[in-house]
């Protein structure tokens, strides 16, 4: 039995995918903000939201986060997700594909360790746009399952 | 600034909270991966019957039982009947196994059918090295080509052999790019290709299998054998450019 580990809604995914679309042809990255979860002793993420990250420099490959000004997005956490926390990181690969390079997976490793944070990629250039979550395992990376919810009431 | 610890720094260790996940009771699916129709039953998040559990409790407690009378009576009929045991001979088939430390599955990208398993030994770096001598190989063969066409495949290729593993929706994403970029197919040429420059690079033995990889090169990217040679005795470092 598949238990979908990515649990995400579609207004959620839409206004991140704009996010990144905005910022073509440069990548764009920020984090994932949601909790995690159990059910019936198997784990389950949650992404309610996500704050873009302030960049440093960005261009076509890369998006490099101002560490200096990660006060900020703790600042937007705690204002408009009091209780939540952040479940993983985006960032777009315009027209390159989906997959974690190696600079994004030494990124991960850095930022989240071996925690179940995920890495969402988005690519914005193809129609629909594409994208996948990613878990770190020992030696590199797997795709993660998910789902997306259309909330009712936006029906 | 916020004199409270970063939410980020507090969720290792922290106890997740029971909550099962939302179902299609309350929601639509948009879109899902795997999809949906492979897996109907894993969204519905039913609630459990005490009656189940506690079928499921007895169950367990009688195949406990069960066992531990086994290994009692096996115990006590050794100890009464030595001779039971005596006359057996008993036979050890050792199988061993090579143990690699990574596996490179590689699909027919024609047709996107067939699957064959085959096992290389990585090491990490041994992805960039794959990535930046395949990358000059295809510069040498699409020399007016922009570098950031070259880049993307570069940069998607040493991500993609990071842990050893070609996967198919990796050999798709490849083959989607290396056809966008340079309008080239991932074919069985270009895939043998990158599994030999793996091979050598993991193996250390580059200088050993240039004749054979520039062999591939020539049927995989129609390029010179001399300008083969001369592309990958520059392609040894492990910095990525």
């Amino acid at each position: 039995m598949v238990w979908y580990f990515v649990h995400t809604y579609e207004d959620v995914l839409n206004k991140l995918i704009d996010d990144c679309r905005r910022m073509m042809p440069n990548e764009t990255v920020g984090y994932l903000v949601g909790d995690i979860y159990q059910w019936r002793r198997k784990k389950w993420l949650e992404i309610i939201g996500f704050i873009p990250a302030p960049v440093q420099e960005t261009d076509q490959y890369h998006a490099i986060v101002d560490k200096s000004r990660m006060g900020e997005v703790v600042k937007l956490l705690d204002e408009y997700y009091p209780d939540k926390i952040i479940v993983g990181w985006y960032h777009s690969h315009p027209g390159h594909g989906l997959f974690l390079s190696d600079l994004d997976i030494r990124s991960h490793q850095a930022v989240f360790g071996k925690s179940p944070h995920v890495a969402l990629v988005v690519d914005p250039t193809t129609q629909p746009p594409s994208y996948a979550f990613f878990l770190l395992k020992e030696n590199g990376y797997t795709r993660a399952s998910y789902i997306v919810w259309r909330r009712r009431q936006y029906e | 600034m916020s004199e409270r610890k970063p939410r980020i720094t507090r969720v290792r260790g922290r106890k997740a909270v029971e909550r099962p996940p939302p179902s299609i009771g309350e929601y639509e699916v948009a879109d899902s991966w795997p999809p949906l129709s492979l897996a109907p039953q894993a969204i519905e998040a039913q609630p459990i019957h005490k009656s189940n559990r506690d079928r499921s409790r007895i169950i367990y407690i009688m195949i406990t039982i069960i066992i531990v009378s086994l290994i009692w009576s096996g115990t006590i009929i050794a100890i009464t009947h030595p001779e039971f045991f005596k006359s057996q001979k008993t036979t050890v088939t050792a199988t061993l196994t090579s143990t690699e430390t990574s596996t490179v599955t590689t699909i027919n990208t024609k047709i996107f059918t067939t699957t064959e398993t085959k096992t290389i030994s990585m090491r990490p770096s041994t992805s960039i090295n794959v990535a930046n001598a395949l990358a000059r190989l295809l510069k040498e063969k699409y020399r007016s080509i922009e570098d950031w066409k070259i880049d993307s495949i570069k940069y998607m290729l040493s991500g993609f052999l990071y842990d050893g593993e070609l996967r198919e929706f990796e050999l798709k994403s490849l083959n989607e790019t290396l056809h966008q970029h340079l309008n080239l197919t991932l074919d069985n040429d270009l895939i043998a290709l990158i599994m030999a420059l793996q091979s050598a690079y993991s193996s250390g033995n580059l200088n050993e299998e240039i004749d054979d990889i520039c062999n591939l090169a020539i049927h995989a990217l129609d390029i010179g054998e001399e300008d083969c040679k001369s592309v990958l005795s520059q392609s040894g470092g492990s910095s990525r450019s």
